[in-house]
């Protein structure tokens, strides 16, 4: 198994669309700071991490991550789908089921892991470029940060199920942007509709839950009015984005695990 | 009499309603080089498929090294190599690239295996030129190339010399004699150039509409490619009637083109033009030939 990642690492780093993604990923939670208007003019002073969360900026960057893991996810899982690389791997003697977590471990950690990472980088920089700020608490905005890791495992794992089962790198990235949008699109009209509270129903709606907060209220700090965003994370929160992104990992798991086992390579 | 490191026993395989392969059995005898001959569709890479374990056979029974269980397979599959259709290459990997990933997934140790097998399929010069750019016969070397990294004990190998120029033919086939001679490499061919595996093979496997047709040696294919007369006159009917009123000659076969083979009374040749002649027949043209692999091979497939 461990070959098999080693190769699968060998050809992703030969990918020029995974170093574009991956690149993209670095530069555009830059240029929505500068949408934002935290930087250039007199704003430089506010952006603290604590400002760039109260922004909702991380919902914004969550979105930019979302497009990173379906293109790494796709490439990683069925990268070499298209051109049948990937039976090179069946006919050296690996098992189906080892191949299997081979490619979604390395899906995994280009999709899930580095993305995840990437997504934190900026909170990371400012802090230690203008430190934490006012506007939140450190704690609470960290454990929300760390809870998104699994709503992104969903849907990494969801996006890698796509590829693998569209054995190709292109048509799973394009499925797995449509449904990105459309599940969007219908979770919207849904709660607009009925009045649904759809927090936990989809990885997204999930995230951006975690990474935004809508409560504030102003207070007075050193003469200054802050405003105080609500950032407290519940049990509820924490078991219920543990426990259904868990779930439905482990289906998307199953789906693509059954499908990859049985079926016939062309 | 070598060992048996192949046997399919009534392999089948459905797609739909369509039967790729019906009941199909052969055996692989160690040191061999088999030729999988049948035309298009005829279950020649369902098969190769089957033993790489690229697909499932609907029915039937795959033995490899005394080997029937998926994992036994699987671990028999790491003495093997395949190639099977079209090489599968990244299209915008050097060669060099393709093959060094191919090393970390098979996980051979050593390094230098990359240059060492670049070097065997003359293609050490490639350099920064990617797959994309290669030609169909410097393809069909990286996938031969490919083959050759994990030193295999049994190549499958599907339409090798496919896309080579005549001198890349030769030097291929120097190659897997060379194999087979100093490594006793076990080899199964599957290729349309049917004079090519006549001068490999030391077994044949005939097969079309995923049924065997035949399978015999190379030393029983010399047998049963015996000497003709290939006649051919203004009257063929008149001719074979005459054939086997004068000179009792019954094995009489009528070709495609009306032409008439006869495989008895070679030596009589003489008289039977004589024969023709009193007859009032024209002789267009009688000849002497041999019954090669084609020839073999399309009588197979008729079957």
């Amino acid at each position: 198994m461990i070959n098999i990642l080693k190769s699968l690492n060998y050809g992703a780093r030969r990918e020029k669309v995974i170093w574009i993604t991956l690149g993209s990923m670095l530069v555009l939670p830059f240029f929505a700071m500068y949408l934002m208007g935290m930087m250039g003019g007199d704003s430089l002073q506010k952006m603290t991490t604590s400002f760039y969360f109260a922004s909702q900026l991380m919902g914004v960057i969550f979105i930019i991550t979302c497009f990173g893991i379906i293109v790494l996810a796709g490439y990683l899982v069925a990268g070499d789908g298209g051109d049948k690389v990937i039976n090179y791997e069946i006919l050296a003697g690996h098992s189906r089921t080892k191949i299997f977590i081979a490619r979604m471990l390395a899906g995994f950690l280009w999709g899930g892991v580095l993305t995840f990472l990437l997504m934190l980088l900026p909170l990371g920089y400012l802090t230690l470029l203008y430190g934490w700020g006012l506007e939140t608490d450190p704690k609470n905005v960290i454990l929300r940060c760390l809870l998104t890791f699994f709503p992104i495992l969903r849907f990494c794992v969801f996006n890698m199920m796509l590829a693998c089962i569209m054995r190709s790198a292109g048509k799973g990235i394009a499925l797995g942007y449509v449904t990105f949008m459309i599940t969007a699109l219908v979770n919207s009209i849904l709660e607009d509709m009925f009045q649904l509270n759809l927090i936990y129903h989809t990885s997204m709606t999930n995230a951006a839950f975690l990474l935004t907060s809508q409560n504030a209220r102003n207070v007075v700090m050193n003469g200054k009015t802050v405003a105080l965003y609500e950032t407290a994370v519940t049990p509820n929160m924490v078991y219920r984005t543990i426990g259904v992104s868990l779930a439905f990992t482990a289906a998307y798991l199953s789906i693509a695990y059954i499908h990859f086992k049985k079926k016939d390579r062309d | 009499m070598s060992e048996i490191i192949v046997e399919v026993k009534n392999l089948t395989k459905q797609y739909g309603r369509q039967m790729a392969l019906d009941g199909v059995s052969f055996q692989i005898r160690r040191g061999s080089i088999v030729g999988l001959i049948g035309p298009n569709g005829a279950g020649k890479t369902t098969i190769m498929k089957i033993m790489g374990g690229l697909a499932f056979p609907t029915g039937g029974e795959l033995e490899m090294y005394g080997v029937t269980d998926e994992k036994g397979l699987n671990h028999a599959r790491t003495r093997m190599s395949f190639m099977i259709e079209t090489p599968y290459e990244k299209e915008k990997m050097t060669a060099r690239e393709n093959l060094e990933k191919q090393r970390l997934q098979k996980g051979i140790p050593d390094k230098n295996r990359v240059d060492e097998v670049l070097k065997i399929v003359n293609l050490q010069n490639t350099g920064k030129k990617v797959v994309k750019n290669f030609s169909l016969g410097m393809r069909q070397r990286l996938g031969l190339a490919n083959a050759l990294m994990g030193k295999p004990e049994f190549m499958v190998l599907d339409e090798p010399i496919n896309g080579l120029d005549p001198e890349g033919i030769v030097e291929i086939r120097e190659l897997f004699r060379k194999l087979n001679k100093e490594e006793n490499v076990t080899m199964m061919i599957s290729s349309h150039i049917l004079s090519e595996l006549s001068l490999l093979c030391t077994d044949y496997i005939f097969i079309n509409h995923g049924k065997i047709k035949g399978m015999l040696t190379a030393d029983e294919l010399r047998q049963a490619c015996s000497e003709f007369f290939r006649i051919n006159t203004d009257n063929n009917e008149k001719a074979s009637a005459i054939l086997l009123r004068h000179f009792g000659i019954e094995r009489i076969e009528t070709m495609e083109d009306g032409s008439l083979r006869i495989y008895d009374g070679l030596e009589r040749m003489h008289e039977i033009s004589k024969a023709f002649y009193e007859n009032g027949i024209i002789p267009v043209e009688l000849s002497r030939n041999e019954v090669n692999l084609e020839d073999y091979y399309m009588k197979m497939v008729r079957e």
